[in-house]
């Protein structure tokens, strides 16, 4: 998912916003993208996403 | 009689006004007077009903002796995310107002038992930050080192109670935004469970962790307005922790609090030991990543939360609510539901780690350090320098994914600055965290 992501979201930055917003929102987005790295690489496979609040087992 | 509102508790309080040693209407003028004198250093309040404050304080006093109204002449901060009746909610924004007629289901609650609403307490802008910081109406300021940061984003209320400019607060917390603030303003915050108190009429940041609690100087102070917020009977909590088993969440300890934080959060421990309970070090596993879990699933809703008025008037917001809001809507669905997989996996490992030990309860810093100035932009935690939000969510956003309550208590200062320690259950263990937090405080008070 991240590299195919990261290629799109850079993408859309540089589309929609100039000048300083668009190197906060830049920073931010390469923090947002290593999230999302270090969630891809959990064994979500067959996992149920959460939905609403948690009912501990 | 003289009224020290900054020396009262809401316990001390009610009892007075119930032996008719005070009354509401000079408890009221009492905190009137604290904020005439220390709002505009604090800028805890955006906005103050003096007039409608003093009305309140006398049908109070008019209603005499009441013990079925648990919160009769207390004065209460509300932030302003939270709708009161006939005071404007501006989400501390300069570009967003809504004058509401009635009162938010939580505010009802209140003055249904007799609470005073004083005012609207300051807030990060739309509740979307952990720092304080308002660029709109400026920064609400530590009672205990106006140089210093609130924590946010319930900064208002949070400083209020602090500096006795209310007697308890009102506040949300999303990711951390009660339990943060009252580590760093050394008062008790008390986070519910998830959907237990309700949010009709609080601006939304992120239905998936957005709860509604109270601010207080003590637990038991805590478990009354909690009470009265979860529509339940007002009980004293169970002051001894006794019979407890209660783990220690050993990774956020050594490596991410400083040292002194870290030694405080032991001393709690101890303290909790020495009154009968049994406190264990746990590891969860993956626990370090669950503020890439929070971000991702926070980013996505409060995109979809502001989308309408962010299209309107993007630029008139906050420049970093701004970025994260933009940041928010560019993420595609699948990142989205990858997030929730992996809470769900994270509440079942910790449920599991929970299991396995026997435990009632997890304990933990709330902050890992006490609150930075103003101006920083990065703490050192050891030998590295994170940035300021970063550190700050920490602790309580992991807390949040879980979905049960979780307190911040006072539990030592350093160089003048408070720190708390965080106290998280299962959902529906109010009562637990309640009976931790208060054997805590009575330990600190004796």
């Amino acid at each position: 998912m991240a590299e195919d992501l990261a290629e799109r979201l850079l993408f859309a930055v540089a589309r929609e916003l100039e000048g300083e917003r668009r190197n906060a929102v830049l920073n931010l987005l390469r923090e947002v993208l290593a999230d999302l790295e270090v969630i891809d690489r959990l064994p979500l496979e067959g996992v149920e996403p959460q939905a609403g609040p948690p009912r501990w087992p | 009689m003289a009224v020290d509102a900054a020396e009262l508790t809401v316990a001390r309080a009610r009892a007075e006004i119930e032996s008719g040693a005070l009354s509401p209407v000079e408890l009221t003028d009492a905190v009137l007077e604290r904020i005439s004198e220390r709002n505009h250093e604090l800028n805890a309040y955006l906005y103050v009903d003096e007039e409608g404050a003093r009305a309140q304080a006398r049908s109070a006093e008019d209603a005499g002796h009441a013990p079925d109204l648990p919160l009769r002449g207390i004065p209460m901060c509300v932030k302003d995310i939270i709708d009161v009746a006939d005071m404007p909610t501006t989400a501390g924004a300069d570009h967003w107002r809504r004058d509401p007629a009635t009162d938010a289901a939580s505010v009802a609650r209140l003055r249904a038992a007799g609470a005073v609403i004083v005012g609207k307490g300051n807030t990060n802008e739309f509740a979307y930050g952990i720092d304080g910081h308002n660029p709109h109406w400026g920064d609400a300021c530590n009672h205990h080192d106006p140089e210093r940061i609130t924590g946010g984003s319930t900064s208002g209320p949070a400083t209020a109670v602090a500096g006795g400019l209310a007697l308890a607060g009102l506040g949300t917390d999303t990711g951390g935004s009660l339990r943060v603030p009252s580590s760093l303003c050394g008062v008790t915050g008390f986070r519910p469970s998830l959907g237990s108190v309700p949010l009709g009429g609080v601006v939304a940041l992120a239905w998936s962790f957005d709860v509604a609690g109270p601010i207080a100087r003590t637990a038991e102070d805590c478990a009354v307005l909690l009470a009265v917020l979860q529509g339940r009977p007002v009980a004293p909590p169970d002051p001894s922790p006794a019979g407890l088993r209660i783990g220690l969440l050993a990774e956020l300890l050594a490596d991410h609090s400083e040292p002194h934080v870290a030694e405080g959060v032991e001393r709690a421990a101890e303290t909790l030991r020495a009154q009968g309970a049994q406190v264990v070090e746990v590891r969860p596993r993956d626990l370090h990543l669950a503020p890439a879990v929070f971000r991702t699933i926070q980013l996505v809703e409060a995109s979809r939360a502001h989308a309408k008025w962010f299209n309107r008037q993007r630029e008139r917001y906050a420049p970093r609510v701004r970025d994260l809001l933009e940041c928010g809507r560019l993420l595609p669905a699948d990142a989205y539901v990858a997030a929730q997989q992996a809470r769900r996996l994270l509440v079942d490992e910790i449920a599991d780690t929970v299991r396995e030990h026997r435990l009632d309860a997890l304990l933990a810093p709330a902050t890992p350090v006490t609150a930075p100035r103003r101006d920083a932009a990065t703490v050192t935690i050891g030998d590295r320098e994170v940035p300021v939000r970063a550190a700050l969510l920490s602790m309580t956003a992991p807390v949040s994914l879980l979905g049960g309550p979780a307190a911040a208590v006072p539990a030592g200062t350093h160089e003048g600055m408070p720190f708390g320690a965080q106290i998280a259950a299962r959902p529906g263990a109010e009562a637990t965290v309640l009976r931790i937090a208060t054997a805590l405080q009575g330990a600190d008070a004796g």
